[in-house]
């Protein structure tokens, strides 16, 4: 037994109220008679304006309390066996963003929408649903487990925007949520998938995709020129179509004249990516470039932000001669985005002989032979150890590389003879020979130090062609712990960054914003990040200051490629043999019925009682 | 008295004892001997005796001289007791009665040559019936305050739902009356009530309240009180020498000839 809507239970204070009224109530016929002694009596009441009586245990009580409890039982919707348990019907919705693809004036979505109400409508009345969109990380957007009517709000507002994802997390969480015989998961998406295996065997999959033609904007990037007076804009479009097409490209500036800044029709052959490149002055608007529409707009449209400078400011504070030896100076005027700091406080990479008081989003590389501690210091080799040691040890390799670290992308060391002192350097290991390492980053709060146990006039690294490629390493390093936005256009599902110590304060009030108007609470002091999780503008805003924007592109050529949609139905592999009644079934009800029957027999009865007592007063 | 009650009760009368009794002189035979001609027993004459009373013919047989003495006729004194509390107007149809009764047995006394009076439990001479009004206090005593006839017919009539004993004071009814009479008198509903759901009863009398709810099981209880009340006063009645009759209220002939000459009070006229 038990109740598919316990929330009827209430009905239940129904039963005190009851008693309340009979114990407090109404004035009973009276009988003028002789030798009342002669008569068993319930209570006296000695006076008249005594209002509570004990409780007389009449029909008409009896009835009212039966009535409480029946209705208290049909409002909770008892149920017993198997129909006591509602059924549970799990509804997965493909998030992607081919699903708004629009055939007419319907979208896959709008089809979605439309086959999900109608399944709702035909389960029972007390079945309970769970929908689900799907995404790297699935969301539950309706439940779990509630009844059907509190499903609708959320699927109209369900808009499918994101990028290309498996939908296996989405279906395996579906699949875990169904507990009995009789639940059903249903996964609705633009395309049957080719191998059914991953997939649940209880899952019933509906394609209400179609194979469309399309172009998009796959790729948008927008770069300031080193002088800084000058922009290029690098578009790539495509076209998922048979054959070629031509595809007019319009650039726009978002000033308050929207002033066209180039308009230029493409050829495009499928599957072939065309770059647009537009020069043009150096703005602090934004732009957009738009495509004529087609069967997906989510593809067609792109807005450019103004990227945050990425230029290096690097200050030297190595000895001349040092300096000259890691031929500093040529490096400085060899890596792009990168410019000499004016002052300490502004740099953001600093080149020091020895360690320096760390500070924030600053990248400190330490550039010394690394001694062993003085004499009289706690761990200071003994004398006799000193004096067997050399001050320097020479490495030839071959060299343990910490190869996923970012500053050895690219860094091999083959045929560097690197010379380091006779000691350790402190911090995590990157570059390693036997048993001395060679570099090793710190990090302190915000800070980055990376040390190079390195003697350069006795070593050829500077001479290498992996000198270059670590200092641009280097120089990446230091760009990418930069203050403030990291980038302002981002794809959509990378994240948004924003580095900058905030009042605490204020970094309570701190939270991005989405395209929707929905807001993300940004957690973090120093740097604050969110998924950019659905194309448009955002921003993150921090009391009622806006901090930054950036621009979430939709680029996925895999989801603007519609020309592998289509429909269909795959069944669920695991068939129920009770399986779910239709409209109008008595499944749930048959109690219902019964309890609705007693309840008129009863309220019959009380009539009667009351009726009969007020014809004899 | 009202005219159906007249005419029903004209067709009884009250059945007297046939034992002597006393009263003053009358057309009844009393238990002395007196002037009527009625034969009763014989003495030895004494000088001064009537002459016309000696039995000659006994002197003829018996050659001694012997008076005749005869029966005196007698008039009896009835007291009719009323119940005039409270109790006794619980329904119309019960103070009807008890009215319609009193009326009838002043009218059958005074037709088999008693002298009738109406006495109140508790009170005096009831000169109107029909005028007399019901008294709201609890009666805690059957004996009228008006003196009664000693050895004269007594007749109570009352609902005798008292919480208090009865049975000394019709003992003491009983000894100084030639015959008593316990007429009890009941409502139908009194009698058998009728299961009709909760209620509050208020006592006619003490004015007490009580929610009662009229179920057959209380129904029964109640009966059986009153089934031994009725034994009481019909044990007590019997042992005085009296005769008891429980009349349920109704219209006087049902009355009269249901209830009371089956039980032996009346006769047919």
């Amino acid at each position: 037994m038990s109740f598919l809507a316990p929330a009827g239970l209430f009905a239940l204070l129904g039963i005190p109220a009851v008693l309340a009224l009979h114990l407090f109530r109404r004035k009973l016929p009276e009988r003028r008679v002789a030798g009342l002694f002669l008569w068993p009596r319930e209570t006296v009441a000695a006076d008249a304006g005594r209002r509570r009586t004990q409780l007389l245990r009449s029909g008409s009580l009896w009835c009212e309390l039966l009535l409480a409890l029946v209705a208290s039982l049909l409002l909770g919707r008892l149920a017993f066996g198997a129909g006591s348990r509602a059924q549970h019907f799990v509804v997965v919705l493909d998030d992607s963003a081919s699903m708004s693809a629009r055939r007419s004036d319907r979208s896959v979505a709008d089809a979605a929408r439309d086959l999900v109400r109608e399944r709702l409508a035909a389960l029972p009345g007390s079945a309970i649903v769970t929908l689900i969109t799907t995404g790297a990380r699935p969301e539950i957007v309706a439940g779990p487990r509630v009844p059907a009517d509190l499903v609708a709000p959320a699927l109209t507002a369900w808009k499918p925007r994101r990028g290309a994802h498996d939908a296996l997390p989405a279906l395996q969480l579906g699949a875990q949520l169904l507990g009995h015989e009789g639940d059903r998961l249903l996964f609705v998406t633009d395309v049957l998938p080719v191998d059914r295996k991953p997939i649940p065997k209880c899952c019933e999959i509906q394609a209400l995709g179609a194979r469309l033609a399309n172009h998009a904007i796959v790729s948008a990037s927008r770069q300031v020129h080193e002088d800084g007076k000058e922009e290029s804009l690098y578009v790539g479009v495509m076209t998922f179509t048979e054959g070629k097409v031509s595809v007019e490209v319009v650039v726009t500036a978002e000033d308050s004249e929207a002033t066209e800044i180039k308009r230029e029709v493409v050829e495009l052959a499928p599957d072939a990516v065309k770059h647009v490149a537009v020069r043009m002055p150096a703005s602090r608007f934004g732009v957009r470039v738009r495509l004529a529409a087609d069967a997906l707009a989510l593809d067609d449209e792109v807005l450019l932000l103004p990227e945050p400078s990425t230029i290096v400011k690097v200050a030297n504070l190595l000895p001349v001669e040092r300096s000259r030896e890691l031929r500093v100076e040529r490096l400085l005027e060899a890596v792009p985005q990168v410019a000499r700091a004016e002052s300490l406080e502004a740099a953001h990479l600093l080149l020091a002989p020895a360690p320096g008081a760390p500070r924030p989003f600053v990248t400190e590389v330490v550039v010394a032979p690394a001694r062993a501690p003085a004499p009289g210091t706690e761990s200071a080799p003994s004398a006799a150890t000193r004096a067997s040691q050399p001050s320097h040890e020479d490495w030839i390799g071959p060299y343990l590389l910490e190869r996923r670290h970012p500053i050895l992308r690219g860094v091999t060391l083959d045929g560097v003879i690197w010379c380091s002192g006779n000691a350790d350097v402190p911090g995590q290991p990157i570059v390693s020979a036997v048993d001395r390492i060679l570099v090793a980053e710190e990090h302190a709060d915000e800070s980055t130090r990376v040390h190079l146990n390195l003697a350069p006039e006795r070593s050829n690294l500077a001479a290498s062609p992996d000198w270059p490629i670590l200092f641009g390493n280097l120089v990446a390093r230091a760009r990418a712990r930069m203050p403030g936005q990291v980038a302002a256009n981002v794809r959509v599902g990378d994240r948004m960054v924003w580095r900058s110590p905030l009042p605490i304060a204020e970094s309570r009030t701190a939270r991005f914003v989405g395209p929707d108007g929905r807001a993300w609470p940004a957690r973090g002091t120093t740097t604050l990040a969110q998924d950019g999780r659905e194309p448009g503008l955002w921003r993150l805003l921090a009391a009622d200051r806006e901090l930054a924007r950036w621009s979430v592109l939709f680029a996925d050529p895999d989801e603007s490629d519609l020309r592998h949609r289509g429909s269909g139905t795959i069944a669920a592999e695991v068939q129920d043999a009770r399986a779910p009644a239709g409209p109008g079934s008595s499944e749930g009800r048959v109690e219902a019925r019964v309890l609705a029957i007693l309840l008129v027999l009863l309220l019959t009865l009380d009539w009667w009682f009351l009726a009969r007592r007020s014809s004899h007063s | 008295m009202r005219d159906e009650t007249r005419s029903a009760a004209l067709a009884f009368r009250l059945a007297l004892p046939r034992q002597a009794l006393t009263g003053r002189i009358g057309g009844r035979s009393g238990r002395g001997t007196g002037s009527s001609l009625e034969l009763a027993d014989f003495r030895e004459y004494v000088p001064g005796d009537d002459p016309r009373h000696i039995d000659w013919r006994g002197y003829a047989r018996t050659d001694k001289l012997h008076v005749r003495l005869f029966r005196a006729e007698v008039s009896p004194h009835l007291d009719v007791v009323l119940d005039l509390s409270a109790s006794m107007g619980s329904t119309e149809a019960k103070e009807r009665a008890l009215r319609d009764l009193g009326e009838a047995f002043r009218f059958w006394g005074t037709q088999a040559g008693c002298t009738t009076r109406l006495l109140a439990a508790g009170g005096d001479r009831i000169e109107n019936l029909a005028a007399a009004p019901l008294v709201a206090a609890p009666l805690d005593t059957l004996l009228p305050t008006a003196p009664r006839t000693r050895s004269g017919l007594t007749l109570v009539i009352s609902d005798f739902l008292l919480e208090w004993d009865t049975t000394p004071l019709l003992r003491r009814f009983a000894a100084e009356s030639a015959h008593l009479w316990v007429v009890q008198v009941l409502d139908p509903w009194e009698l058998e009530p009728t299961a009709d759901g909760p209620r509050t009863f208020v006592d006619c009398e003490t004015g007490e309240r009580a929610a009662v709810l009229a179920t057959r099981p209380r129904i029964e209880v109640y009966r059986e009180r009153l089934a031994r009340l009725r034994d009481g006063l019909l044990a007590t009645t019997r042992a005085a020498g009296g005769t008891y009759a429980l009349v349920p209220a109704a219209e006087p002939r049902v009355m009269f000839e249901g209830s009371l000459m089956r039980q032996g009070v009346l006769e047919p006229a």
